[in-house]
This record gives structure tokens, sequence and C-alpha cells, in this order.
């Protein structure tokens, strides 16, 4: 029983190591640089200095750090520079790491409203609302702590299972249903990493979609700024994008920007 | 044989009949009625009595008529003993236009004997169509009529009718009217007023009849807003002692205009299932196609037309017409209900006016209420329950001064006292409270609790993003995540490890408590270590004799617990079967019989002083050993 104590601590304290990591790294960031520039970005941003605050945020972001909060301050500055395009596109970022944000929700739908492409939605994924409702409630790390959860829970149904009389029913519904619940959330998780760096804004006032990655090539259709495109292939300068009603058609590299 | 015996009696039969035939030949022609209107089509028979086989006469076609062949129809009866028989003819004679017309006369040829019938006169003209004075009674009549000719029929005054049966068939497109299925339609009104809601009633007649298919009627309605035909009713009547199924179609008319209009005729689409006959008269004997006959089936398509009904619509009257007459009809009754007596000025308050009444609930509009200086209103809200209409106005008072709500007044005509009245409900007061500036409300409950939205002038909000965050928030690395730390990656793997190795301690501890021969093997070797050491002390104190026997003790017990022995089998006889299974080492299986002589020689010799008690100790040890690390 000693030993079993002991391997569980042992196991508690392995798995607590990455929250302790992140949590020490969290703590030598924020008291350097970084923080800094944030406020300094966020004193231009209250002085209507828009474009000093856009360069600031942005370098945070290009010392390979991010968070929620800065990506929604850049968005807001952008915003405020009339770049609805990138405005759009870290408030998409912000919710990534902010979904359950309501001032990052309410300042995207505010921003989705000054899009003039009408068709621009948000990807649904296998249909469903409800799913789509979990799909962006959580981030990803969230996730993966989701499907950690139900992993120790399904070895540990395993265990009663085994060294437990139940009726049968029991033995295959309940372990069955928690797999089903692991399976789903990882599969989640795969798609929300699938998906990242494929998702993406149109950045530009107006871009022609071409039937080809070349400039002679005839136009298919025209995104405005703020679009909502799924970058499905790349070649040199161009990106083959597909708008949300399926149309697909390339673009110069230049005028989308992956979320 | 069979074929004599078949033909005398042929022969007996044509005697027999012969002579109990009254072979009394003649063609007699009948009409149905002899007065109808035009497009009323009639039935005439040409009968001929005396035989069965007498063809059909021509008939021909005369101007203004048209005349078609229905099909024959034939019949025995026995009159006091006196077979009689003949075959009918049925025409169906459709008059076209005005007229009075000679039918006839018409001859057949039979038996090379010509027969002629005597001719008949159709009178064509208006004066039986109107049934202004009442069309139930003169269709009434009609059938009653139709009944009295049927058992009146020749052949069949007295007497049992042996076999009748009559097959009719008509063109779909043509109207069809006989004793056996005719329409009645009717109208509970024959003066009415504008508005006014009258009954129009449809019968259809069906006396011993299959009757399928039926059709909703249809009829001229000109002038008249129509409802819809309820569901119909299935009845039974009796006309002088006739049996009639009836079923009834209801609807409601509304005259729109004033006038003199007519209603119908009335017509129902339906099929007629009749029984198949035609071979029947083919055969001398004629029971296997009578009995056939029941087999086959055929289906006539039929269009029933009733008579047509003369209404006049009257105008409203001038007299005594209120001003807030809005045109309803009817017999009502006035509810009102104010929903509050005290609201804040610019606060809603409901006014429920329920009308509730016979007549036409179409007609009725929103009861009026007097005077509405000081009051904002909307549209009333209308709903119908029932025979119940109900209005709910909302009034919004505006001035605080307002003390009550206004007399609410509804106004309408009553056709049956040829009347208006004028229904009034209220003033009902009312307390206007001031309010503070600012104080709006935007939904209200009704009496019904149902919630509605009050109009106020909509707030113009400005729109902007929100601001800022002031905290940076939880730094990350784009593109990190979680899964790809060592830490956790490790810590899954290895929970994996513990859970696998508590399910092996769980299986452990059960075999424990089920196996008898596992536990005693698995506490051996501690047992044993205990007894050494003990063994040990005893020779450390110089104790030999006490030495000797723990050992030995301690050794035994040791083998007993590990290979499952019994106290009293723990001699090298039986562990050298048991280490022979195991491949056991030779060396240590002799250092084992070593070890057991040694003790049997201590044991009986009182002790001896050429045993080396630490080499003893040694090779036990060194036996255990052996066995703990052998996999047995």
């Amino acid at each position: 029983m000693k030993k079993v104590k002991i391997l569980l601590m042992i196991c508690v304290v392995v798995l607590a190591a990455p929250l302790a990591e992140s949590a020490q790294k969290e703590l030598t960031m924020s008291l350097g640089e970084p923080e800094e520039l944030f406020k300094q970005a966020n004193r231009f941003y209250l002085d209507g200095q828009y474009e000093k605050a856009v360069k600031e945020y942005e370098k945070i972001l290009q010392m390979g750090k991010q968070s929620g909060a800065i990506y929604y301050n850049l968005a807001n500055s952008y915003f405020k520079t009339g770049q609805f395009g990138r405005a759009i596109l870290n408030y998409e970022r912000a919710e990534r790491l902010l979904p359950r944000d309501a001032d990052v929700k309410a300042n995207y739908t505010f921003a989705i409203s000054m899009v003039k492409d009408k068709l621009i939605s948000k990807k649904r994924i296998w249909g469903g609302q409800l799913f789509m409702r979990y799909y962006n409630s959580f981030t990803t790390n969230e996730l993966i702590w989701v499907s950690s959860l139900l992993f120790i829970l399904f070895l540990m149904v395993i265990f009663l299972m085994l060294t437990r009389t139940f009726k049968l029913r029991v033995k295959i519904i309940l372990p069955g249903i928690i797999l089903f619940l692991l399976l789903f959330n990882t599969a989640t998780v795969y798609y929300k990493v699938y998906s990242l760096g494929k998702d993406a804004v149109v950045v530009v006032p107006r871009a022609d979609v071409l039937y080809g990655p070349f400039k002679s090539a005839t136009k298919f259709f025209t995104l405005h700024e703020g679009s909502s495109v799924t970058i499905i292939e790349s070649k040199g300068e161009w990106d083959k994008v597909r708008r949300s009603d399926n149309k697909t058609g390339w673009i110069p590299k230049k005028s989308v920007e992956a979320i | 044989m069979m074929r004599k015996l078949l033909s005398l009696l042929l022969l007996f039969s044509v005697g027999f009949t012969a002579h109990i035939y009254a072979r009394e030949l003649k063609l007699e022609a009948s009409l149905e009625r002899t007065r109808v209107s035009p497009g009323n089509p009639v039935y005439m028979y040409l009968t001929f009595f005396g035989s069965q086989n007498a063809p059909k006469p021509d008939v021909g076609q005369i101007d203004g008529l048209r005349i078609k062949y229905v099909g024959p129809a034939t019949k025995v009866s026995i009159i006091n003993g006196k077979i009689s028989k003949s075959i009918s003819h049925t025409y169906l004679v459709i008059p076209q236009k005005d007229g009075e017309y000679k039918l006839g006369p018409y001859s057949v040829k039979y038996n090379d004997e010509i027969f002629v019938s005597a001719p008949l006169t159709l009178r064509v003209g208006n004066t039986a169509s109107g049934m202004n004075s009442s069309a139930r009674s003169a269709a009434v009549a009609r059938a009653r009529a139709a009944v009295k000719s049927t058992s009146s029929s020749p052949g069949q005054s007295s007497g049992t009718s042996v076999y009748q049966k009559q097959v009719s068939t008509a063109d779909s497109s043509e109207g069809y009217q006989s004793d056996r299925i005719f329409v009645v339609m009717d109208v509970d009104k024959r003066t009415m007023y504008i508005n006014e809601k009258v009954d129009v009633t449809i019968k259809l007649f069906v006396n011993n009849m299959e009757v399928k298919d039926i059709g909703y009627p249809s009829y001229s309605h000109e002038g008249f807003i129509a409802g819809d035909f309820d569901k119909p009713e299935r009845t039974r009547d009796y006309i002088r002692g006739v049996k009639y199924d009836v079923l009834i179609f209801r609807q409601t008319l509304s005259g729109v205009k004033e006038g003199k209009y007519t209603l119908g005729p009335a017509k129902i689409e339906c099929s007629i299932i009749s029984r198949s006959e035609s071979s029947r008269r083919a055969s001398f004997f004629g029971m296997d196609n009578f009995f056939s006959s029941r087999f086959g089936t055929k289906t006539y398509p039929v269009d029933l037309i009733s008579d047509d009904i003369s209404v006049h619509v009257l105008p409203f009257p001038k007299q005594g017409r209120p001003v807030d007459f809005r045109g309803a009809v009817g017999q009502f009754s006035l509810e009102v209900y104010p929903q509050a007596s005290t609201v804040k000025m610019g606060d809603p308050v409901v006014v429920k006016s329920i009308v509730k009444g016979y007549g036409n609930l179409t007609t009725v509009t929103a009861p009026v209420i007097s005077d509405l200086n000081g009051f904002k209103t909307y549209e009333p809200q209308v709903n119908i329950k029932g025979v119940s209409k109900i209005y709910e106005q909302i009034l919004i008072p505006t001035d605080e001064n307002i003390k009550e709500i206004p007399a609410v007044s509804f106004s309408f005509f009553n056709p049956r006292t040829r009347k208006y009245e004028t229904l009034e409900k209220g003033p009902f007061s009312l307390t206007v409270e001031d309010v503070a500036n600012g104080a709006q409300r935007v939904k209200m409950v009704s009496a019904d609790n149902t919630a509605s939205d009050v109009y106020i002038p909509q707030e113009e909000l400005g729109e902007d993003i929100l601001h800022i965050k002031d905290k940076m928030g939880r730094l990350s690395v784009p593109g990190q995540y979680i899964y790809e730390n060592k830490y956790f990656q490790t810590a899954h793997i290895f929970l994996v490890f513990v859970l696998l190795f508590m399910y092996n301690g769980y299986r452990k501890k059960e075999r424990v408590l089920k196996d008898k021969g596992f536990a005693r093997f698995l506490k051996a070797p501690r047992k044993a270590r205990k007894g050494l050491n003990k063994a040990k002390l005893f020779l450390n104190r110089g104790d030999r004799k006490t030495f000797f026997d723990v050992l030995f003790k301690t050794f035994q017990e040791y083998l007993g617990n590990k290979f499952n022995l019994s106290r009293g089998n723990v001699n090298y006889q039986v562990l050298e079967k048991i280490l022979k299974n195991i491949t056991c080492k030779k060396e240590i299986a002799d250092k084992i019989k070593l070890v057991f002589e040694k003790s049997d020689m201590i044991r009986y010799s009182s002790g001896s002083s050429d045993n080396d008690p630490e080499e003893l100790l040694r090779i036990v040890r060194e036996i255990m050993d052996y066995l703990e690390k052998q996999k047995l």
C-alpha cells in the first residue's frame, strides 16, 4: 500500500511539473521586457497614437511571446487605424487564447460588421452548434488537459472494472462513454492544432482571387479586407484559398495572413 | 343417359310452363313524370309483358329532347299460382327546351307479331323547377310519388315478387334523378339581410342502393360568401314508410349585397354500384347467371342535382342606424374589462372587450371607445375563441388629469327584431400617477399572461469597440502546446505503469486470500529468516541444543511452506520427488539430504560434537537462497 501511495505521489508531481514549469516561465517573462513594452503600447493607445501602439505590441510578438491581451489590444489599435482586416485577424488570434472573453467577442463581432463580404462566416466543423460552442469555448491547452483528465479517468475506471464486481452492462458502457469522450476531445484538439496556420484573413482592402497562381490568370471572385478564408495550398508567392461557400482560387500571399 | 334425362325435363318444363304461363303479350309505355323543367331528366319505361325476350323498341330521337337507352330490367311474378314475366326497357329522357312532346307510339316485333304501346305526353316548362314554396316538401313529394309508382307497377299489385332488379346507368355528364337516390337543397331563410348568417343544408337521400365516392356538393352562390362545409352528418329518414339513408352537408352563407339571388342547384357527384345481370336473361333457367350476377358489380358515376332556391338579400334599414354601426349582424353581448384602475403616466393599460353571441363574427369590428383624448393608442389585438371575439386595446395615458377610461360601445343589427342595437359599458374610473422624467417601461403583460411590447421611441446608442486590456496576462510561446512537454508525456506513461503495478498487487492479494499454498509459499522466506536469526542467537549464547532444534524446525517449516507440505510430510523422501520435478541442482538436493541426516543424527544421538553448527547454518542459508532464486 505504501508503495502505491509513493507511486501515486510521484505521478502527481510529474503531472504537476509542466504547470510549475510554465508558471516559472511566466514569472520570468512577466518581469522582463514584454511587460514594459505592453505598458508603453497601452500608453500610446490612450494618447491616440495607434500606429505607435501597434509597433510596440508587434515588438512583443516578435520576441516570440504571445497572450490574449496583447492580440486584443493590437486588434483594437489596428481597428482604430482603420485596418479592419488586421484587426479581425488579431481578434481571431485573441479569441483562440481567450475563448470566453466577452470583450474579445464583442469587438470581434463589431469588426466583422465592417467587412464588405457578407459571405464570411465562422468555420463549421462537422456541423452542430453544440460542438462549435464547445470547440470555441476552450483553448487548445485547456482541451489537452481535458483529454489528460479523461485519460486518467479511463485508466482508473478500467482498474475499478478489473478489481470490483459490476454488472456487465456497466463494465461496457462506463468505460465506453469515457473512451468516446476521450477520443472526441482528442480529435477536437487535433483539429484545433491542424487548423492553425490554415485559417486566414484578408488583410488588404481588396484582393482578386484568380483561377491560377499567376497574374494573368482569369479573375474568379474578389475578396475584401477582413474576409475569412482557408489556405489549402501554397505555391511560391501564391496561396490557394477557399471561401466559406467553397469557392477556391489563388491569391497573392501578401493579401492574406494566417491566424 | 344424362342427356336423355335433361331432354325429358326440358320437355316437361316446356309443357308445364306453357300451361301455367298466362301468355298475355302486350307493350306498355310509361313516364316517371309527365311534367318537368328543361334540363331535368325523366325516365321512360317500355315494358313488354308475357316474355323476357322481347327486343328493345327503337325510340329514335325527338327534337327538343334527348333520349338515351339506360338498360333492361326483368321481372317474374307469381300471382295466385300464375306466373307472369316481363322485361322493361328504361330510357332517360332529357328535355332541352320548353314544350309539349309526344312520345311514341312505340312498337316492338316479337314472334312475328308487332306490339304497339300507347303514346305518352311530356310537358316541359319552368313550372316545376322553381320550388319557391318549399324545396324540401316538393322533393319529398316527388320521392313519395316515386315510391308510389314503384308499388303500383304492373304485375305487382298483389302477390309475391320473386325477383326484381333494375339496372340504371347514366352518363356522368348528365344530371340524374330517381326515387331511390336524389338530392334536396334547403336554406333556413329565404329572406335575409346583408351579412346575416344563413345555414344551407344539402341532403343526399339514398334508398337501398350502394353509393360510393360521394363528393362535397357544389352549387352557385353568387352574391354570397360561403364558409367551409361542416363534416357531413349521416342519418336515416322515412318518407311514406320508405327508408332512406341520408347524408347531410351543412354550410353557412352570408349575403354581401342586396338583391334577389338563386342558390343552387346543388350538384353531388358520386358513383352507384350495381350488380351485373346482362347475361342472366340469356339463360333458360337463369339460375347460374343469377348467382354469378351476385359476384359481378358495375360502378356508374352519376351527378345528382337538386332544385335551386330563390332568396332575397335585404339592405340594412336606414332608420335608426347608429353612428358607430360597422355592419355587424347577429345577436351579441358585450363585456369590457380594463386591466388596471391605477397607472403611471406613460404606462399602458389594456382594455379587453369581448363580443359574444350568435351571428356573423367576421363582420364584428372592434368596440368603439368614445373619447380617446389624452390617450395614446395602438391597433387592438384580435382573437376569436368559439363564439367570442376578443379585442385588447392598449391605452397609454399621456395626461395626468385623466380620471376615467371612456365608455366602450358596440352596435349591431339584430335580424330577429329587425332593429339596430347598441351595447355600452363604462366609463371606468382610472387614476393616472405622474412619474419622474426618464422612467420608461417597455414590456407589459396582459390579462391572459401574454407579454407584448409597448413601442417607445428607441434610444440612439453609440457604437465603437471596447477598451484595451490593462493586464498582459499569461505569456506563452506561439505554437507550443502542453502535450509537447516531456514531463506531461512521462507522467501519462508513468501512470499506466502505476496502474499495472497496482493491478498486479491486487491479483497477488486476491491469490493469497484464495490459495493457501500460495500464501505459505510467500511467507516461507520471511519466516525462515526470523527462525535462522533466532537460531543464530542461541548459537552465540552457546546453547547448541536449542540452536539445532530451532535450526531444524525452521528448515522443516521453510520447506513445508515452500512446497505446501503438511508438517508430517516434510522429509527427504517426499522432497526428493518434488526436487526432481523442479529440476533442482543435485548439489543442493544433496545438501538438503545432508541437513535431514544431520537433523536425525543430532536428534537421536542427543548432540554430536562432530557437527559444526556454523557450517550447518551456512548450508541451510545456501539452500534457502537457492530455492528463493528459483522460479517455483
